[in-house]
C-alpha cells in the first residue's frame, strides 16, 4: 500500500511538469492552429538555460525559470516571424499540415544545434537540496520536485489570470474562438498569433528549467516532451488551462502506477493507449464540457 | 428640419445601380447628433442598399458619404451588418472585448464594468457567464446591440433589428431602443415594423424606387398619402 501511494505521489509530482509542458502547446494550438511538434524542443532549451545558468554562476534552477521565460520567449517570437507567419494565411486545416512539417524540421534542427553547442551528453543541475526529502508518514516526497510543481501551479494560474483579467488576454481567447469574428471586433490577429507563439515558447522555457530541477537535461528529450504534451491534451481536451494540468496530473500518475505493477517498460505504453482510446471514445477530452 | 444643424452624417446624392437596376437614386439626408431616424420604405425600395453605402460595404457610384464633416464615401467598411458572436466566449467576454478593441478604450477593468452596464441595458446581466452559443436567438440579439454599444460608434447603424421577434420580444426590445435612444447616441434604423418606429425616431424618411419620397416627424409622415401609397398601393390611397 505504501508502495503504491508512493508511486501515486511521484505519479503526482510529474505530472505537473507534464501538464505545464502541455499547455504552451495546447495555447498555440488552439490560437493559431498551428501544431509546433518542435515545442518539446523548446523545453529542453528552457532545461539548457537552466543547466548554464547554473554550470556558470551556480544560478538556483528556480530562479533561472525567471530568465528561461523570457529568453524563450524572445526566441519564440523570433521564431514564429522566422518560420509560422506566412502560414496565417492559409485555411485551418492547410496550416496544421504545414505547421506539422515545419514544427519537425524546426525539432531535427534545434536537435542537432544542441548537439552541437553542448555534446550529446545529459547534463544536471546539482543544488544543494537536491536529494532532500520530506516525510509523511511513511510516503517519501522529494522537495525540489514538491517544488517544480507548485510553480507550475502557480505559472498556471498566472496564465489563466492573464486570459481572463487582461486585454490582451481576451484578444487571445476571441481569436482562438473565431479568427475570423475576433477581427471584425478590430483585433489585430497577427499581433495576437505572434503573442501567442511567443506566450507558449515562454511556457515551454519555464517548463524546461522546471524540468531541470529533478531531471537531466540533453539534446534528445524533446520528441518525449511533445509526445507527452499531446497525449496530456487529447486527455484534457482543448483550450482549457486547468482540464490540461489535471490530465498532466493523471497521466504522471497512470504511468508511475503501470510502471509500478507492469514494469517500467510499459510506463510510456500506458500513455499512448490512453491517447488511443480517448481518441476513438471522447475525441474532445475527458475533462471538456 | 435638420437644415438649422449641421449633420453628423450627411449623404448627398447617393445612387448605386445593380447592372440596369437603379437600386438608390440621388438620394440625400443629414442625420443629426443625437437623432434617431427610421428609413422605411417597402421591399426592394434599398433601404438595405443605401444602409451598405452609408456602412461603405458598398461603393456608391455617385454621391458623397459625410461623417463630421469628412469625406468617407471611398474608405474601407466601416461597420459589418452580420455580427457575428465568439460562440465559446461568455455573453460578458463578447461584450468586452468589442470594448477593449472599440473607439476610446478604457482600461480592463473599466472596460469589464461597463461591459457589465451594457448587459444591464440590453437586459441580459444574469446570463453575463453564459457562453454565447448557448443563448436563445433574443439573447443573442441583445449581445449583439450591446456589442454594437461597446464599440461606442458615432453612429448606429441597424438594419430591421427587430425582424424574427414575436411581439412580447419587439415590446421588450423596444425597450432597450428606448434606454439607447435616452443615452444620445446618433441611429439610422431600417425598420419595417411601423409601431417600433412611430415610438422610436424622431424622424423618419420614407424610400421607394431608390427614391427619397418624403421626410418628416413619424406621425406626419406615416399619415401621407404618397406613404400610404408606397406601402399599400394606389387604390388604397385614394380610399383613404
Amino acid at each position: 500500500m505504501t508502495i503504491l501511494l508512493q508511486n501515486a505521489v511521484f505519479g503526482l509530482l510529474i505530472g505537473g511538469l507534464y501538464g505545464l509542458g502541455a499547455v504552451g502547446l495546447s495555447l498555440v494550438f488552439g490560437v493559431l492552429a498551428v501544431l509546433n511538434v518542435a515545442h518539446g524542443e523548446l523545453i529542453m532549451l528552457g532545461g539548457y538555460v537552466s543547466v548554464w545558468l547554473f554550470t556558470l554562476w551556480r544560478v538556483d534552477p528556480f530562479v533561472s525559470v525567471l530568465a528561461a521565460g523570457p529568453l524563450l520567449f524572445l526566441g519564440g517570437a523570433a521564431l514564429f516571424r522566422l518560420l509560422f507567419t506566412r502560414l496565417a494565411s492559409y485555411s485551418e486545416e492547410v496550416r496544421i499540415k504545414n505547421s506539422i512539417l515545419i514544427g519537425f524540421g524546426l525539432a531535427l534542427v534545434l536537435q542537432t544545434l544542441a548537439i552541437l553547442a553542448w555534446g550529446a551528453d545529459e547534463r544536471a543541475v546539482t543544488p544543494s537540496y537536491a536529494g532532500r526529502v520530506a516525510a509523511i508518514g511513511n510516503v517519501v516526497v522529494p522537495l525540489s520536485r514538491l517544488g517544480a510543481m507548485a510553480l507550475a501551479f502557480l505559472v498556471l494560474g498566472g496564465l489563466h489570470l492573464f486570459l481572463t483579467r487582461t486585454r490582451a488576454g481576451t484578444a487571445l481567447r476571441a481569436t482562438a474562438d473565431d479568427d475570423q469574428a475576433a477581427t471584425l471586433v478590430g483585433i489585430p490577429i497577427g499581433r495576437i498569433y505572434l503573442t501567442a507563439f511567443a506566450l507558449g515558447s515562454a511556457l515551454a522555457g519555464v517548463a524546461g528549467a522546471l524540468v531541470s530541477v529533478s531531471d537531466a537535461i540533453s539534446p534528445a528529450i524533446g520528441l518525449g516532451w511533445t509526445l507527452k504534451a499531446l497525449i496530456v491534451i487529447v486527455l484534457g481536451g482543448m483550450g482549457n488551462i486547468f482540464g490540461t494540468f489535471v490530465a498532466g496530473l493523471f497521466l504522471g500518475v497512470a504511468e508511475s502506477m503501470s510502471g509500478f505493477l507492469l514494469g517500467n517498460a510499459y510506463r510510456e505504453v500506458v500513455g499512448l493507449v490512453m491517447f488511443l482510446i480517448v481518441l476513438s471514445v471522447r475525441p474532445r477530452g475527458l475533462f471538456s464540457r | 428640419m435638420s437644415g438649422d444643424r449641421q449633420g453628423l452624417l450627411q449623404l448627398e446624392g447617393l445612387t448605386k445601380a445593380f447592372g440596369g437596376l437603379l437600386a438608390v437614386s440621388r438620394v440625400s439626408f443629414d442625420v443629426a447628433e443625437g437623432e434617431i431616424l427610421g428609413l422605411l420604405g417597402p421591399n426592394g425600395s434599398g433601404k438595405t442598399t443605401l444602409l451598405n453605402l452609408v456602412a461603405g460595404a458598398l461603393r456608391a457610384d455617385e454621391g458623397r458619404v459625410r461623417l463630421a464633416g469628412r469625406d468617407i464615401t471611398s474608405l474601407p467598411a466601416r461597420t459589418f451588418q452580420l455580427v457575428r458572436p465568439l460562440s465559446k466566449l461568455s455573453a460578458l467576454d463578447n461584450v468586452l472585448v468589442a470594448r477593449l478593441y472599440g473607439r476610446d478604450a478604457p482600461g480592463f477593468t473599466a472596460a469589464r464594468r461597463e461591459s457589465l452596464q451594457l448587459l444591464d441595458v440590453v437586459g441580459i446581466r444574469g446570463k453575463a457567464d453564459a457562453p454565447a452559443a448557448h443563448l436563445t436567438l433574443m439573447e443573442r440579439k441583445r449581445v449583439e446591440i450591446a456589442r454594437a454599444l461597446a464599440t461606442q460608434p458615432r453612429v448606429l447603424l441597424l438594419d430591421e433589428p427587430l425582424a424574427g421577434l414575436n411581439p412580447t420580444e419587439v415590446d421588450a426590445a423596444l425597450n432597450i431602443f428606448r434606454r439607447i435612444r435616452d443615452s444620445g447616441i446618433t441611429v439610422v434604423l431600417v425598420e419595417h415594423n411601423v409601431r417600433a418606429v412611430r415610438a422610436l425616431c424622431h424622424r423618419i424618411i420614407v424610400l421607394n424606387y431608390g427614391q427619397n419620397v418624403v421626410q418628416g416627424a413619424p406621425d406626419d409622415v406615416l399619415a401621407r398619402p404618397e406613404v400610404i401609397e408606397a406601402y399599400l398601393g394606389k387604390a388604397s390611397a385614394d380610399f383613404q
